[in-house]
């Protein structure tokens, strides 16, 4: 058993294209942080416009202007000498004259214009973010584009990478699966090992391999954006909003457990997914395709459908974007309030068992097949 | 046997390519579904909410009339209340003619109301047009030119976000789904197809005693041949989806057409009929020769498969989502594989490039149908010439 798993493992490790799959993943997470480094410049710019926009005001107020033109410039200069304490107090006094400013609009406009409200929103989010940085006196990263190691990861994690990781994983998994077959023949029953072995081990080294994947994955992607932006970001937060609507800036490892439990129970779902459909479709590359258009379709059909996201907490591939579901930014974006971490767990356990069932009952009947 | 029945048996043989097909024939359905779904809910299920709103307007009107017996004529607010009078009071008569067209089916009927009603919320929103927003007053106008355009051309019931005729859902489908749904399903069964003749990293077609030129006519004409066939389809399946749900409606189906300022009116499916097939055929030639070109490198389906798929697909992406690119867009031949968002100018809306328009597409991407024919004949010239040294 063990020499077989190694013998499958090895197979694996010495095709040039999963190492070059690989490579690419790692300059993919590379190309995406350097480009939030450079986004960093926009707070210099958003400051900059501010200052020209109340240079444009009336004269009506020439003392007000002139006064928050000297804070505006007042915040460039502590940004640029990274006096972050400074930076943070003068930001939080910008914030707040603004959103008194949107306050008293929306009392004018009788609160009615949805605009004046999400830009409330959106000072609301900066104060949360700007009040946490100041209280574990951190340095400012934009949280749109996070640089630093746990907070990009996160971020990162939120976005594109689980669908990479999990095209490479059915990449890596059908070639685990259908290496046996030759010609549609399965030649693992010339193996001396029962089938129930070769099954076990094919499982746990496919398993073994997603899960490592990812590991990898999230801890290169951890490592790079430390080591290039020079700060773990351990105790940054990521943005919260709340049922209410309310933002919360929470600390991201808090949500580190979670989410890794989700990556666990998934990508055993994953597994098995493919183990199923290697039994119908023999061959690597239909076996790819369909597991792709299957796996990210239904992932992303929600998106697509509206109706879709209502019962989007049952479909096991939801739990694929695991860091959204956790955080809850899933929940919002769908309205569903049943799209967390617990349904998550209770969906992918339940699905893993159908699954097992499905693997045994196949086990079972394949010698007669045979 | 012929080249290129050989070509062809290799694929419609193998019965695991008609898998991408059955996965196509459930998405449209699932997306159907949910547009049938959004037209019941729109007439059967709001038909109380509407009766509602009736009797909303008929207490407004009541209160309306009230109010005027009580002001005096030269008062300032006697005018204002008569105006909302007459607002209600036309707005009650095509509330009340809606319901009874509803009930009726007489989709002309209902689309005059809905006309009535648009035009009263925009009389209403123009009063204080700046605290409603410019926003608001676009969508009000385009619901105008949708309800106006259903009434000159005899359309029967549709909804302007989710179509459910034939040849609406068939337009929604190729504008929305058929660029990516189509660039999948070639790039998998033409990789498959190019990469087939390599046995042992050999060219085994090199043997079959073909001129070059004559074979890549014939490797070509087959893979647009089966392009052709995935769009018919595609547009089969979702046109036979429409009929069944609703009705087929006719080849004068809306299509709204864009400038850079923003949507502008609704033409008809006919009128951009001949630039869209133009387009497609150039966008399934450009497919099928990127494949071609690429599998002339990498010999291995799977590894085919996933670079054609990154350059496509993540290409498709890229110029859609990442802004920078939004300037230098109409230089890549990926870009127009949008037909009818390039065609409709809604690419040119969306990324402000005012370059991205049909004669553009058809030229960068005759261009690049030559160049990538070019590469391809020398590369097979260059084997050809090492395999004759050996």
């Amino acid at each position: 058993m063990r020499n077989y798993a190694t013998f499958l493992s090895k197979r694996i490790l010495c095709n040039k294209s999963n190492i070059w799959a690989m490579f690419v993943i790692v300059a993919i997470v590379t190309i995406y942080l350097i480009m939030n480094i450079r986004s960093q410049e926009g707070f210099r710019e958003e400051v900059k416009s501010q200052i020209q926009t109340e240079g444009a005001y009336s004269a009506d107020d020439i003392e007000g202007v002139e006064a928050r033109k000297q804070s505006y410039e007042r915040l460039l200069a502590y940004y640029d000498q990274k006096n972050w304490s400074m930076f943070y107090m003068e930001y939080e006094a910008i914030l707040q004259n603004q959103k008194q400013v949107i306050e008293n609009t929306i009392s004018i406009s009788g609160g009615e214009d949805p605009s004046t409200h999400a830009m409330s929103s959106d000072i609301d989010k900066k104060i949360s973010y700007i009040t946490y940085l100041k209280k574990y006196n951190l340095a400012y990263e934009n949280f749109d584009f996070p640089i630093f190691g746990l907070s990009f990861t996160t971020h990162i994690l939120q976005l594109i990478l689980p669908t990479i990781i999990t095209l490479y994983c059915i990449y890596i998994l059908a070639q685990i699966f259908v290496m046996d077959y030759v010609k549609e023949v399965d030649i693992s029953y010339l193996f001396p090992l029962g089938k129930w072995k070769v099954f076990l081990t094919k499982m746990t080294v496919g398993i073994m391999f997603t899960i490592f994947i990812n590991i990898a994955i999230i801890v290169l992607t951890f490592l790079i954006s430390s080591l290039l932006s020079g700060n773990t970001g351990l105790s940054y937060p990521i943005m919260i909003q709340n049922v209410a609507g309310a933002w919360n800036a929470i600390k991201a490892s808090t949500f580190l457990k979670e989410w890794l439990v989700l990556v666990i129970f998934f990508y055993i779902n994953l597994s098995f997914f493919m183990y199923i459909l290697s039994i119908f479709i023999r061959d690597a590359g239909h076996l790819i395709f369909i597991a792709i258009c299957i796996v990210l379709g239904m992932s992303f059909l929600p998106m697509i459908v509206d109706y879709i996201k209502v019962f989007a907490h049952l479909i096991p591939t939801t739990y694929m974007n695991y860091v959204s579901v956790a955080t809850g930014d899933l929940l919002h974006r769908y309205h569903n309030m049943h799209i967390t971490t617990i349904t998550g767990m209770k969906v992918l356990s339940i699905t893993a068992l159908l699954q097992i069932v499905i693997c045994m009952i196949y086990m079972k009947c394949r010698s007669t097949l045979r | 046997m012929k080249y290129q029945t050989l070509l062809l048996k290799k694929v419609y043989r193998n019965r695991l390519n008609m898998l991408p097909l059955l996965l196509i024939i459930i998405f449209l359905f699932v997306i159907y579904f949910g547009h049938r779904a959004s037209m019941n809910h729109d007439l059967q299920n709001s038909t109380a909410s509407r009766e509602k709103e009736l009797e909303i307007v008929r207490k407004d009107i009541t209160m309306f009339q009230t109010q005027l017996d009580h002001l005096n004529e030269i008062d300032p607010q006697y005018e204002m209340t008569k105006q909302y009078l007459q607002a209600a009071t036309l707005r009650e008569s095509a509330l009340q003619q809606r319901l009874e067209a509803i009930e009726k089916k007489d989709w002309k009927q209902y689309y005059e109301s809905e006309l009535i009603l648009t035009k009263v919320k925009i009389d209403t929103i123009s009063m204080d047009e700046e605290f409603h927003g410019s926003e608001i007053m676009e969508v009000l106008r385009l619901d105008q030119e949708y309800a106006e355009y259903m009434i000159k051309n005899n359309l029967s019931y549709d909804s302007r976000f989710s179509a459910t005729q034939g040849f609406s859902y068939m337009i929604k489908v190729i504008n929305d789904y058929l660029p990516l749904l189509f660039a999948i399903v070639l790039i998998f069964i033409a990789s498959k197809l190019y990469c087939a003749n390599f046995i042992e990293d050999i060219d085994m077609h090199s043997l079959l005693p073909i001129s070059l030129v004559k074979k890549q006519g014939i490797r070509l004409f087959v893979g647009v041949g089966i392009g052709v066939g995935i769009i018919l389809f595609i547009c089969f399946v979702s046109m036979l989806y429409g009929w069944i749900g609703n009705t087929l409606g006719n080849v004068s189906a809306p299509v709204l057409s864009y400038a850079l300022e923003g949507a502008q009116h609704y033409v008809a499916f006919s009128t951009i009929f001949f630039k869209l097939l133009i387009l497609i055929s150039l966008s399934i030639l450009f497919i099928v020769q990127l494949t071609s070109v690429i599998s002339a490198f990498m010999r291995k389906h799977i590894v085919c498969l996933m670079i054609a798929l990154a350059i496509v697909v993540g290409g498709m992406w890229v110029i859609e989502n990442i802004q920078p690119m939004y300037s230098i867009a109409h230089l890549f031949p990926i870009t127009y594989l949008e037909s009818l968002k390039v065609i409709s100018g809604e690419l040119l809306f969306t990324t402000q490039n005012m370059h991205i328009h049909f004669f553009n597409g058809v030229i960068v991407l005759s261009i690049s149908n030559f160049v990538l024919f070019g590469v391809f004949y020398y590369l097979m010239k260059f084997r050809m010439k090492g395999i004759r040294t050996l």
